[in-house]
């Protein structure tokens, strides 16, 4: 396998908005988040990748600082949108969203923002398990999940009840709309010892002899 | 987050134009007392409405689809910006009022009392500005009461007297302390940027602990000179070292 050949792959010098934004955080020193060591004190790090598009959180921020009412919450499904007839392009909330995930699209005017894929969702002509968010059928891991929190008994609410629901900002006050699952825990591997004593290296000498 | 300039213009000159604007209305409710010319108060006025006006269209400058500002004073249960939209136009129909009332040299108290009103408008309008700031979560060093407080009393410090007298000041300052203080600290051996530090630590401090309001504080030439033969038999020059010596130093002649 070669390296990426088209190292511009969105042109010399491209516009437009992030929907989707994805952060590479690398943690080390925290033992929890990195349970495989290099030495007795220095544990290994790790890489995690944080998803930093809109939440749709409860009372979001960007809608209540909006001056003009453009961001909106959809009150039948809890959708935050940006309603581009309304909208000044102040950028003011996004300086209120704490995921960055508003942006103001230069060409247009207004402010942009991940929209759960709304026309997906509803669309009709789409077959039943299409109705997604393209990032939820793109993830080729199934790590984005998809569904009506509030039903009990669909995928998500089973994810979250097993695995915990996390919420990275709760100490701003946000309420929960998406979430993070909590982290899988880490599969322990278990250490080789590196010395083994006499006894051991005397009876792998012998079982050798034997099998030889 | 990168404020656009006309945001930053439209703080500072709405802000300045407020503040200025109740200080002259302060001054003409006492004018029984105080000698004012009646030009002096109008051209004062003039300038204080100008950089209000100047404010409120620079923050019309950086909207990228002006034709829904209409939609701007829409949520003013929820959106600070939206209040401040709201109160920054309430002036304009009371300042007609006024000066209307000035010119047809109505009683007293009518035009007290419409000042009074103005002057209450220009606050509200200062802390809805400030709350515009302070109501971010997202940034926590703004999202504090005092935001606010701090824009209403920074206006507040905006009177004619101030400002020219502080304009003069930071001119001098820039003009001569600041090579000065340069030069100086490369000739005691030390990094350039601590001859920036020593003129701005050293103001405070005289001001705060100075025996004498004419007593001139500033870098001197002659003691750069004695701090470096002082320091040349212990560190190298311009070291790190060095510049944690001379700060030992510095402190040890204030104390004694």
């Amino acid at each position: 396998m070669g390296g990426a050949t088209d190292c511009v792959p969105y042109g010399k010098a491209p516009s437009g908005t992030w929907y989707n934004g994805i952060r590479q955080h690398e943690l080390d020193g925290d033992p929890s988040f990195s349970p495989h060591m290099c030495s007795e004190h220095q544990p290994l790090p790790k890489t995690i990748y944080v998803l930093m598009s809109c939440m749709h959180y409860k009372e979001a921020h960007c809608v209540t600082v909006c001056p003009t009412g453009a961001s909106h919450k959809r009150t039948e499904d809890g959708i935050v949108l940006v309603d581009p007839d309304r909208c000044v392009g102040f950028n003011y909330c996004a300086w209120a969203c704490p995921y960055g995930a508003l942006e103001l699209d230069a060409n247009k005017g207004v402010m942009k923002k991940c929209s759960l894929c709304v026309d997906r969702i509803y669309d009709q002509q789409l077959p039943k398990a299409k109705r997604q968010p393209a990032c939820v059928l793109a993830c080729p891991t199934h790590a984005r999940h998809f569904g009506d929190c509030d039903d009990l008994a669909s995928k998500v609410s089973m994810l979250t009840a097993s695995r915990g629901r996390k919420n990275i900002l709760g100490e701003l006050g946000y309420k929960l709309t998406n979430a993070y699952l909590s982290m899988r825990e880490p599969v322990q591997i278990d250490a080789i010892p590196l010395r083994q004593g006499f006894s051991e290296t005397a009876k792998a000498f012998v079982s050798r002899l034997i099998q030889i | 987050m990168k404020p656009a300039f006309s945001v930053i213009f439209f703080t500072i000159a709405s802000g300045a134009g407020l503040g200025l604007m109740v200080w002259w209305l302060v001054a003409s409710m006492m004018r029984h007392h105080i000698r004012m010319p009646h030009s002096t108060f109008i051209m004062g006025m003039a300038l204080a409405a100008l950089l209000i006006t100047a404010g409120l269209c620079s923050s019309n400058l950086h909207l990228a689809n002006r034709k829904n500002a209409i939609y701007a004073s829409s949520r003013f249960k929820t959106s600070w910006l939206s209040r401040e939209g709201v109160f920054a136009l309430a002036p304009d129909p009371v300042a007609a009022i006024y000066i209307w009332l000035f010119f047809a040299s109505a009683s007293s108290i009518t035009l007290n009392t419409v000042t009074w009103i103005l002057i209450a408008l220009a606050i509200v309008i200062l802390f809805c500005t400030g709350m515009i700031y302070g109501c971010l979560k997202t940034i926590p060093r703004w999202n504090s009461w005092l935001t606010p407080m701090k824009y209403v009393l920074l206006a507040g410090t905006q009177n004619r007297i101030a400002l020219r007298a502080d304009s003069l000041a930071g001119l001098t300052g820039a003009i001569v302390v600041l090579p000065q203080g340069v030069a100086f600290a490369t000739r005691a051996g030390m990094p350039t940027e601590y001859g920036l530090y020593s003129a701005m630590v050293q103001c405070v401090i005289a001001a705060l602990f100075g025996s004498s309001r004419v007593m001139m504080a500033g870098p001197a030439n002659a003691i750069s000179l004695t701090i470096l033969a002082t320091m040349v038999p212990f560190a190298a020059v311009g070291s790190d070292r060095c510049a944690a010596l001379v700060l030992t130093l510095t402190l040890m002649v204030g104390v004694w």
